[in-house]
Formats: C-alpha cells, structure tokens, sequence
C-alpha cells in the first residue's frame, strides 16, 4: 500500500483553499467557476465534501499505508466514502449546468475512491472494527421491513414522475447509509441497495434530462445578459460622430470631448464589448457541452464579432478624417499639427495592444488626410518616417538577434506545454500519451496535472509573449493567450528597467514635450515603450495554475481584455466539440495554463532589457 | 540633400517628376561601376527621355504656351537629371570600417534631414539606398546634428549610432554608447567623415570590439 499511495501524498501536502485555480503552491483547489443557474452553491457544496474528505484522507492514508488503522475513526472513514459519492453525483450535476470544476470533482472523487476502497477493505478485515461492523449489520437486518417501505414509496413517487422529490428522498437515505454499510461486504450492500435499482435508474435518467434542460437554459438566458448589443453600441457611437462633426466636440458622460478623447472612448466601448462576446462564446461553449451538440449560435456570434470590429474600424476612421477636416479649415499650422499628433498617441496605444490589421490600415488611411494637403505638415511627418524609420529598423534586429539567443535557453513555453503536461505512466496531465491533435484537456484530475507540468517546467528558463502591462500598482504584466497559454506574473525590477529603455527610445525618437512623434510607427513604439509592454518576457517558471478554458473566458475582467486581441474571434481556442474519427473533445473538459514567471529580461521591440543576475 | 525644408520637389510638378524619376533611377545603380555604369547611365537618360515623351503626350491640349512652358522646364529638368546621374553613377560614396576583417563598401548616401517644428536635425550615412533595396555588408551610422546647412557641419565632431551587419546571415553589431563622429567636410553633394572611436557590441553574444572608419556619403536626392 505504500508504494501505491506515496505519490497520492503529495497532493495532499497543501494549505486551505482559496479562490483561486489549482497550481503549484495549492494544487489541490478545485477549478474556479463562474455565474450561472444556482452552480456556485453547488460548486461551494462540492468544494467542502472534497476538503472535508481530503483532511480525514490525508490523516488515515499514512496510518493505512503503516497498517495502523485506528478503529476510533472508522466513522470519520465512513463519511469519507459518503462524500466522495456525494462529489461524484454533484460533479455531474455541475457539468449538467455547464462548470467545468465538475468534470474534476467528479474525477477527483473517483480518484480518492480508488484508494479510499482499499482503506475501507483494511477496516473490513481490522479485528478493532469487527464490533461495530456487527452494530452496522444488526441495525441494517432490524430495519429490513422498513426498507421495503422505502422501495414502495420510491417507486411510487417514480410512476408519479415526481422526480425530484424522488431524488431528494433517494439520495437523503443514501448518503446515510453509504457512511455505514460500506464496511459491510459487497454482497451484502448489494442485498441492501438492489431493491432500489429499478426506480432509481429511471430517477437519474429523468433527473439528468431534466438537469440538463435548466443547465441548457439558464446558459442561454446568462448568455443573453453578458453578450453585448452591438447595434445599441454602434448607434451611440454613431451620435458621438455626428455631434463631432457638427460641433468640433461630443458629450461623452455629459463631459465635452474632442477627438482624441472620443478616440479613447471608442477604443474603450469596443474593449468593453470584447470582453462580454468572449463571455458569450465562452458560456456558449459550455451549453454545447449540456446539449451534446456544438451551439448553434456560435457562428452567429463570431460573425457577430467580426462585422462589429470591422464597424468600428469605419468609425475610427471616420472620426479621425472628421479631425483632419476640422483642423485643416482653420487654415492654422499649429492646430493642424496639434490635432494630428493628438490622434497619433490616441489610438497608438490601441494599435499596440491588438494586431487587427483592418484597424491599422483604417488609421494609416484616416491619419493620410491630415498630411495631403498639408505642405507643412506633410513634409516634416516625411521627414519624420525618413529619420527614425531605419533607426527602428536596425533596433528591431539588434534586439531580434540578441532575443534569439536569450530563447535558446528560455524557450517559449507554449511550444513546450504539449511535451511538459504530456501523460506519463499512471500520472495524467493535460496531453493524452499517444498525441490525438486535441488541445491541452483534463486527461484526470487538476492536481495531477498540476504536479506533472510543474515537475517538467518549474525553476526552468521560459519566455512568453506579448507582454502587456496591466497599469495596475503591482506592476502585473499578462503574457496574451494563445495556444492555450497565457501568463500572470509581476514585472518586479524589470518595470524599471522598461521605464529606463522607453526614456531612451523617446529621445532617440525626436521626442520632447514639444515635440510629439510624427509617424504612427514611432508613436506605436513609444506607447508600446510607455505602457510598459513588451514583445516577449523571458526568466525562470515559479509558478502556474491550471484553468478551464470555458471559466477564465467567461470570468475574465475587463481590465484584461488585450489577453485575447480585438477583432476576429479566433475558432482556435477550441474548435467545436467534434474530432476525427466521430470523437468527441468535450468543451468543459479544455484547459489552459497561467504562468508566473520571475522575470529576467525583455524584448521590447526596439531594445531588449536584462537584469544582472541575482 | 533634403535640405533645407522644403526643398523636396516630388509630384510638385510635371517637370519635377521627370527629375525624379531620373533621380530614382540614379539611386538604384549606385554601387555599381565601369562599363555598366556607361551603359546604366544611357538607360536612365532614355527613360527619362521615355518619360519626358509621355508627359509632352499629356500636355498637347493645355494649348501651344503652356506646352512651351512645360518644354523649357522638362528640358531643365532633363539636363538636371542628366547631370545628377553622371554624379551619382560615377560617384557612389564608400565606407570603410576596421573590424577585423575590415568592412568595406563601395557606396555610402549622406541624407541630412530637418524639421520645421524645431526638433533636431539628423544626419543619416548608410550604406544602402532604403531598406528594400539593402544590400550586405549593410552600415547606418546615425546623428542628430546641430545644423541643416551641411557646410556648417564641416569640422564638427558628433556622437553618432553605428550599425553594421557583415553578412545577411551574419551577426548584428551596434554600437554601446555613442561613436565619435568627426565631420572632415560636408557640402551639398557629399559628407565625408572619420570615425574616431566607439565600442560595437555583437547583438547576440555582446561581445565588444573596438571601431574606428572613414566614410564617405553622397547625397541622396
């Protein structure tokens, strides 16, 4: 028993829960979920059955495996086996709503079973326990009669399809007894339950039905709520237009606001909307899962997405183009320059963080109009593109060559998660042994995935990227998801090394307080270098967490939104439910992993910045 | 020269693009030399010709004194680019920096760049016309500068960016920290200059060597 358990262990060497996913330092969380139908009570319930399981576990394995049962906590060992059977059942109830944390703990309850038989076998045979296994014998004989009863009334209530009282008056009893009878032999608990089957066969069939036409509904209606309207966004924006071009300024929040804010504000509805349709998609994905069926409003949504982003390209193009009219009639050299750099760092932090390339050609064609019929003007942004265009040129490659070879030991780390999180032996991670082309899923249960990428990637050398900055005070930078990877992790020193390299890149620039950048390269390498973004972040793994795919899309916070870029949605990150050869790759089972990293170095485009080593 | 602001004549004028077609033209073949020069010289006077043709063709109804007009400027034009080709052709600045082994090149264009708003003047050397037409060894050296007019530069030592680049596949050096630049002469066809000193870093592995160089660039239309 040793042997086999050993490895059980160290999941269990943890800390309490707390809302957050499994990852190295508590591998054993459950899944983080998300708001929809009453599941996050459930998922609370499921959450305590299992830490409540997994504490008197982690007590009496090490005492089984040195064949030193106490018979004192034989009671204790039968409410295990209790909850675990609770987890299983409510694990499938939750993936009947659509929670992915389901399919884990039902797997994680299956799991601690496999091991938790063998503990209960070993109190069977335990000369302590024989007196009161014959006090659970005794009182399950003496109440025979009135089990029969309880079969009657059952089947009644089964031919009356009262199902869930059914249920309810089923699972009450059971739950009950399966604290004691486990440790009466299989015969005998067979002798017990079968009497049940029948009704209880066509109890769980009708109540799976049932379950899984609210779960289906409920994702519908949550779905209805968080996806945006985006005519709704489309015409107020439409307003804003038409007072600007009116008047030179639109209310925005009964604030006047000129073009460069109108920009920002554009740029912010359509962030806004991101997020929901990411949502959307995300819980749509989830009732695919209920309904045994990709949704048939997924195409809708994606074509949804990608006619919105390329609305707004129109509207961004058609307010800078308003600007450009504004400021060329005023006949006045300044105001000409002063709005066309306005709109220049308006919109190239949005160009920094999204490679929608509609969006760039929308702004190159829209910015044009200010330097057309501008001599001035026109002939200095020239100037300006002939001045730092080869400068960047030669930046980019220093800092390509020198990122090259800092890959060569920290290699990206999304092309390593397949052969890092592979299935080894009895050790299940988020890759099946024999590749099947399916993305990172659950092949068994979190922690163990936890364990098995940790033990192939933590303290190693790995680089992610694009890196963007949150702007928050703890400096976090998020590496962008993609291929089922993404990142969280603070930047530490090196934001001040990002700070030192951006100072540089402005001078090198032409750029003062007087005099703003002319091109929209320059202005996109300078917001790149200000926000503190960069192309890659390199360093050591100290930490990463697994997460359904379906919880973090649905969950994720508006702050976050350049993890996944604006524009078309991409069908990569999980392309339906159906896979070769009529398989099946259900969507609550996909994952991905959140790296920390403790960084060491980064690329920001234009230079890479390194920190001595420690 | 692109100097002093202003001066830039592309598609101002029926005349001017004549001329700069032929100035494009002379920019492409700069690098090359003997023979083929002769040859690519006579080409880009027949395009030029080619192109004087087509823009008479344009012009036939704007009526018999606009057509004069417009003749007289094609011919200036024309003899302009005639003249700013044989320059180019014949004269394509070299570079000249000592690594080990020395990187040699034989063309060099000088572009001197400034701003009506104010913002520093920048020299560029390089060794290659734009970055489509790049060849290898490839070299920018980069300066702000303190003056637009290049005889005012003359004599002046500047600190300036280095980049070099030996072979496509090859490494990447740039400098760390600026290089000295000594402008030993600037006029409005060519600056020549010295590279007194500097450190260029290899991009990849950071290893640092010593330069020092002589360059000579020719102005790029």
């Amino acid at each position: 028993m040793t042997r086999t358990l050993a490895p059980l262990l160290i999941v269990l060497a943890a800390t309490s829960p707390l809302a957050a996913d499994p990852n190295t330092t508590q591998p054993q969380l459950p899944l983080d979920a998300y708001e929809a139908q009453n599941s996050l009570e459930l998922h609370a319930r499921c959450t305590a059955w299992l830490t409540q399981a997994e504490e008197t576990i982690a007590q009496i394995l090490p005492l089984a495996s040195e064949n030193n049962l106490p018979a004192a906590r034989m009671k204790q060992a039968g409410q295990v086996n209790a909850d675990l059977n609770q987890l299983i059942r409510n694990g499938r109830h939750l993936q009947w709503m659509g929670q992915p944390s389901g399919i884990d703990f039902e797997r994680r309850g299956r799991y601690w079973k496999l091991s938790w038989d063998k503990v209960i076998e070993a109190y069977r045979a335990l000369p302590a326990a024989q007196r009161t296994i014959e006090g659970i014998r005794n009182k399950m004989r003496q109440e025979t009669a009135r089990r029969q009863g309880q079969v009657k009334s059952l089947e009644q209530l089964v031919q009356a399809q009262k199902w869930q009282q059914a249920e309810t008056f089923w699972y009450d009893q059971l739950t009950e007894w399966q604290a004691m009878i486990c440790f009466l032999s299989p015969g005998e608990q067979q002798q017990i339950l079968d009497p049940f089957q029948p009704a209880v066969a066509a109890m769980e069939r009708a109540m799976e039905a049932i379950r899984r036409a609210e779960g289906r509904d409920a994702l519908e209606l949550r779905r209805q709520q968080v996806q945006p309207d985006f005519n709704q966004t489309l015409a107020a924006v439409d307003r804003l237009l038409a007072d600007f071009e009116a008047s030179g300024t639109a209310a925005v929040d009964g604030q006047s606001t000129d073009a460069a804010g109108l920009l920002r504000h554009l740029a912010e509805r359509w962030k806004s909307d991101h997020v929901r349709l990411l949502a959307a998609r995300a819980l749509e994905w989830a009732r695919g899962d209920v309904m045994q069926q990709d949704s048939p409003a997924l195409p809708t949504i994606y074509s949804a997405g990608e006619q919105f982003s390329g609305e707004m390209c129109k509207r961004f193009e058609r307010l800078i183009a308003a600007e450009a009219r504004r400021a060329r009639t005023s006949g006045d050299d300044a105001v000409l320059r002063q709005a066309y750099a306005a709109c220049l760092q308006a919109v190239a932090p949005l160009l920094v963080r999204t490679d929608y390339a509609p969006l760039e050609t929308s702004l190159r064609r829209a910015l044009a109009a200010f330097t057309e019929q501008s001599f001035g003007l026109g002939e200095d942004v020239q100037s300006y593109e002939l001045a730092t265009g080869e400068l960047l040129r030669w930046r980019r490659r220093v800092a390509d060559a020198r990122a090259r070879q800092l890959m060569q030991e920290a290699s990206d780390l999304r092309a390593r998660l397949p052969a890092a999180a592979r299935s080894q032996m009895q050790v299940r991670g988020l890759f099946t042994e024999q590749p099947t082309g399916r993305q990172a899923h659950l092949v068994g249960t979190a922690p163990e995935a936890v364990r098995l990428t940790a033990n192939n990637l933590l303290g190693r050398p790995g680089s992610l990227g694009p890196v963007y900055q949150l702007g928050n005070s703890a400096g976090t930078g998020i590496a962008r998801f993609e291929q089922r990877v993404y990142a969280s992790f603070p930047l530490g020193e090196l934001r001040g090394a990002l700070d030192q390299a951006a100072g540089q890149l402005r001078g090198e620039l032409l750029v003062d307080e007087q005099h703003p950048p002319l091109s929209l390269d320059a202005a996109r390498a300078l917001a790149a270098a200000q926000l503190g973004d960069a192309e890659r972040v390199g360093g050591s793994v100290n930490d990463l967490a697994v997460e359904a795919l379906v919880t973090r899309q649905a969950t994720l916070p508006a702050a976050a939104w350049m993890l996944v870029p604006l524009g078309t949605l991409p069908a990569a990150h999980y392309p339906g439910r159906q896979v070769g050869n009529g398989g099946v790759d259900p969507a609550l089972e996909q994952m991905q992993v959140r790296f920390s990293l403790q960084p060491a170095w980064a690329h920001t485009g234009y230079a890479v910045v390194e920190l001595p080593a420690p | 020269m692109r100097l002093p602001p202003g001066h830039c004549i592309v598609g101002r004028s029926i005349w001017a693009r004549a001329v700069c077609a032929a100035a494009v033209w002379a920019g492409a073949v700069t690098g090359c030399s003997g023979p083929q020069l002769d040859e690519l010289v006579d080409q880009s006077v027949q395009k030029v010709s080619q192109g004087v043709e087509s823009v008479k063709s344009n012009v036939q109804q704007a009526g018999e004194k606009v057509q004069e007009q417009v003749e007289q400027k094609v011919n200036q034009g024309l003899q302009q680019a005639r003249d700013q080709v044989a320059t180019q052709a014949g004269q394509a600045g070299k570079m000249r920096l000592e690594l080990d082994p020395a990187v040699e090149i034989s063309s060099c264009s000088a572009t001197l760049i400034g701003f009506r708003d104010g913002r520093p003047s920048v020299l560029l050397l390089q060794s290659y016309r734009d970055a489509e037409q790049e060849s290898f060894p490839s070299v920018l050296l980069r300066a702000t500068v303190p003056s637009v007019v290049p005889a005012e530069l003359a004599g002046q030592t500047i600190e300036a960016e280095l980049f070099v680049q030996a072979a496509e596949a090859g490494p990447v050096w740039s400098s760390d920290g600026p290089v000295s630049l000594q402008i030993v002469s600037a006029d409005a066809e060519k600056i020549s200059a010295r590279i007194l000193g500097g450190t260029l870093r290899r991009a990849d592995t950071l290893e640092s060597v010593s330069i020092t160089g002589e360059v000579e660039g020719r102005s790029t239309p």
